[in-house]
């Protein structure tokens, strides 16, 4: 690619008049004497590359796919710049809260445990979130949905995901703040427990279903361990995890979905945690609050399935001597994992809570922590799909104030709900308006 | 070739994706003529393609349209700004750059491309405080070497040549700082200054012409004619178009003629004293 420029600048220029010098280096010459050199000062390090991404590395991949690749229709991204998101989805406490089910391996904070509120965006962020405030307090696992739903969902490429649960009447126009309800409890360690103001009310109302739930996670948590029954795969599409939990399993507005034999990450026994409704989403953001002593945490964004999404891990390396956070971000497209980019953040003091969020628009990725940008990346690849997280060795961290939003461009919430029918079909790329102003590009 | 010939591929973008990963740039412009919606994806893909030609100015075209229809794209805008950049058309190139940082300020690599156009327009100091705001360690070297130029434009020698020095120390950039050191030890005559960085860039970049000229103008300034002779000479052959080389190399090859006709004229008088004082008879 003809990439090189010439960043030479004559130092002798002192401003832009040339002339003069070249005057004076005229008469010098014409003189019997020597003259001085121009020395040049290069710019040569300063000169950037075409902003390309990495289209050359994908056309190959686009002439012999994988089995299971499917053809992108749209190779070359539309790239939207970042705008005030029109709409906001916020998936925090529940507004009818679930009934309270103590983790069997993790007790639940208390209710005067400190929390983490991450409600108000900072000031002057390009971002306005149209979010309620609210106050989370604990992380809970819900498991009731999942075990309802046990049927395998795959998300393919462009298969209309079922519209969201959300009551229209319930969303303002323009403005949708979407929260957890009671029939809709998110998968294990993402959910968020009630408020105590509630909690009165939830044990009054929950306490036929706490008893359910209670003979139920045993049951559930049977499910996700190792497999112990061989048949326990039929309950299954057919394919398991490596161990032999459920390739995917919808709970709410969430769905996990399992590595199985050939997908990338089924070494680790890798699993996505996806939220549905914004499975179609271009651009977004994920914010929460990560509990750093719970293990390394890991992000998902523009997953369309198993085979292709972007990822970040977080690891927190040295709490106790050299606290260093280990910010390792990578790709998966076509079923193929890139090569893990890492980046080391040494941190002067191990916070319990750290906000983290990324900002997804257009090709360009960028991870806040704290509210202060740390790392940003470009990726082409992908141009659209859903966020979440991602767990291997079924190890969960505990993520506190889940927040995604997605921009305006996001197909899904590109129509009014009441065309929820049809809120979720792929539209056919944008055509210029200047379609005339082809003779400019040439070719 | 058309893109036709290639099997299995449904349409003209993927087809021109295909023929690009095959190097067959130009196929993959023609086949993307074909297409029959002009959508921004296709502009981006031929402006990228157009860019690898050569075709720079066809290039900045295709990515000026996305940028007509969609003014917030800020992948076709940075585009843009590098295709002015490469034409050193500097103002509008960093009025590109500006409009990608407007919509994303987060994005260094349009804060580096605009320190440079800075530079260019002999902005120094708006390009110092450009260069100051990249945070991202992907283009903190490159940063830092801007800065310097700046400090360097600025006539800020000290900073500059620190900063060009902890660079060296560090390994980055090693040629392209001590070309900047050779320049800027010649702009304050420290002449022993020159011919250490020269030589040292000689060293990494044997063809080196501004090491060259560092050791060319030492030469001069030193009155040491033949090795001015001899810098002056290679630099003629790297770089016919150096006139400065030329007019020296002129002058100094007359200096080592004057000097060795000085000598030679003198020679013959020192040998007719010495001759007649030999020829003497002895007394």
């Amino acid at each position: 690619m003809a990439q090189s420029q010439t960043g030479d600048v004559d130092l002798n220029r002192g401003d832009l008049n040339h002339g003069a010098n070249d005057a004076a280096a005229t008469a010098a010459v014409l003189s019997d004497r020597a003259v001085s050199f121009r020395f040049v000062v290069t710019l040569k390090c300063l000169s950037i590359p075409l902003d390309s991404g990495q289209t050359a590395t994908e056309a190959p991949q686009a002439i012999v796919p994988s089995e299971r690749a499917r053809p992108t229709p749209v190779p070359v991204a539309p790239f939207a710049a970042p705008s005030p998101p029109a709409i906001s989805v916020v998936v925090s406490a529940p507004a009818v809260a679930p009934p309270v089910v103590p983790e069997p391996s993790r007790p639940a904070a208390p209710p005067d445990a400190p929390a983490v509120d991450i409600a108000s965006p900072a000031p002057g962020l390009p971002w306005e979130l149209a979010a309620p405030a609210f106050r989370l307090e604990t992380v809970v696992p819900t498991v009731l949905h999942a075990f309802k739903k046990p049927a395998t969902e795959d998300v393919p490429d462009g298969t209309p995901c079922p519209a969201p649960e959300t009551p229209a009447a319930t969303v303002p126009p323009m403005v949708a703040t979407v929260e957890s309800a009671t029939e809709r409890p998110s998968v294990p360690n993402l959910y968020t427990a009630p408020s105590r103001i509630r909690k009165s009310l939830i044990w009054k109302l929950g306490a036929g279903a706490l008893a359910a739930v209670a003979i139920l996670i045993p049951v559930w948590r049977q499910m996700t361990r190792p497999a112990a029954h061989p048949d326990q795969h039929a309950r299954t599409s057919g394919q398991s995890t490596p161990n032999g939990a459920p390739a995917s399993i919808q709970s709410g507005d969430w769905i996990r979905q399992a590595s199985v034999g050939g997908d990338p990450g089924f070494q680790q026994a890798r699993q996505l945690v996806l939220y549905k409704p914004g499975l179609k989403a271009t651009d977004g953001r994920i914010e929460f609050a990560w509990s750093t002593n719970s293990g390394d945490v890991g992000v998902v964004f523009r997953a369309k399935n198993l085979g292709n999404y972007y990822a970040v891990r977080l690891k927190l390396l040295n709490p106790r001597t050299t606290p260093t956070l280990d910010v390792e971000y990578f790709s998966v497209v076509r079923f193929e994992e890139s090569r893990h980019q890492e980046k080391f953040l040494m941190l002067s003091k191990v916070d319990p809570a750290l906000l983290v969020r990324i900002d997804v628009f257009g090709p360009t990725f960028t991870l806040y922590l704290q509210d202060n940008a740390v790392e940003y990346w470009t990726d082409v690849k992908l141009t659209a799909g859903g966020m979440g997280f991602f767990e291997e060795w079924n190890r969960a961290p505990q993520v506190n104030a889940v927040r995604i939003s997605f921009g305006q461009r996001s197909e899904f919430f590109g129509k009014p709900l009441g065309d929820a029918p049809e809120f979720l079909t792929r539209k056919e790329p944008s055509v210029l308006a200047r379609r005339e102003s082809r003779a400019l590009g040439g070719s | 070739m058309s893109a036709a010939a290639a099997p299995g591929i449904p349409n003209p973008v993927e087809a021109a994706l295909a023929l690009r990963a095959a190097g067959r740039l130009q196929d993959a412009l023609n086949a993307l003529g074909t297409a029959s919606e002009d959508t921004s994806d296709v502009y981006t893909l031929r402006g990228e393609i157009q860019f690898a030609l050569g075709r720079v100015h066809e290039a900045a075209g295709s990515y000026f349209t996305v940028v007509a229809s969609e003014p917030e794209n800020v992948l076709a805008q940075f585009n843009v700004g590098v295709c002015m950049q490469q034409l050193s058309r500097w103002s509008d190139a960093a009025l590109a750059f500006q409009r990608v940082l407007d919509m994303d300020p987060d994005r260094d690599e349009a804060r580096l491309g605009l320190g440079a156009c800075l530079l260019q327009l002999n902005r120094p100091e708006e390009a110092l405080a450009t260069f100051d705001a990249c945070w991202s360690d992907a283009v903190r070297r490159r940063a830092d070497f801007g800065k310097a130029v700046a400090l360097q434009f600025l006539r800020r020698f000290d900073e500059s040549e620190a900063a060009y020095r902890e660079m060296l120390q560090s390994g980055q950039q090693t040629e392209d700082v001590l070309t900047n050191l050779v320049a800027l030890s010649a702009e304050i005559h420290d002449w022993d200054a020159v011919q250490h960085y020269a030589s040292r860039l000689l060293e990494i970049s044997p063809h080196s012409v501004p090491a060259m000229q560092g050791l060319a103008a030492v030469a001069l300034e030193r009155g040491e004619f033949a090795a001015a002779v001899q810098h002056c000479g290679r630099i003629v052959e790297l770089a016919p178009e150096c006139m400065e080389a030329l007019h020296n190399l002129r002058f100094a090859t007359g200096q080592v003629m004057a000097a060795i006709q000085k000598r030679a004229a003198s020679q013959p008088a020192t040998k007719t004293k010495n001759s007649r004082t030999a020829s003497r008879p002895p007394h």
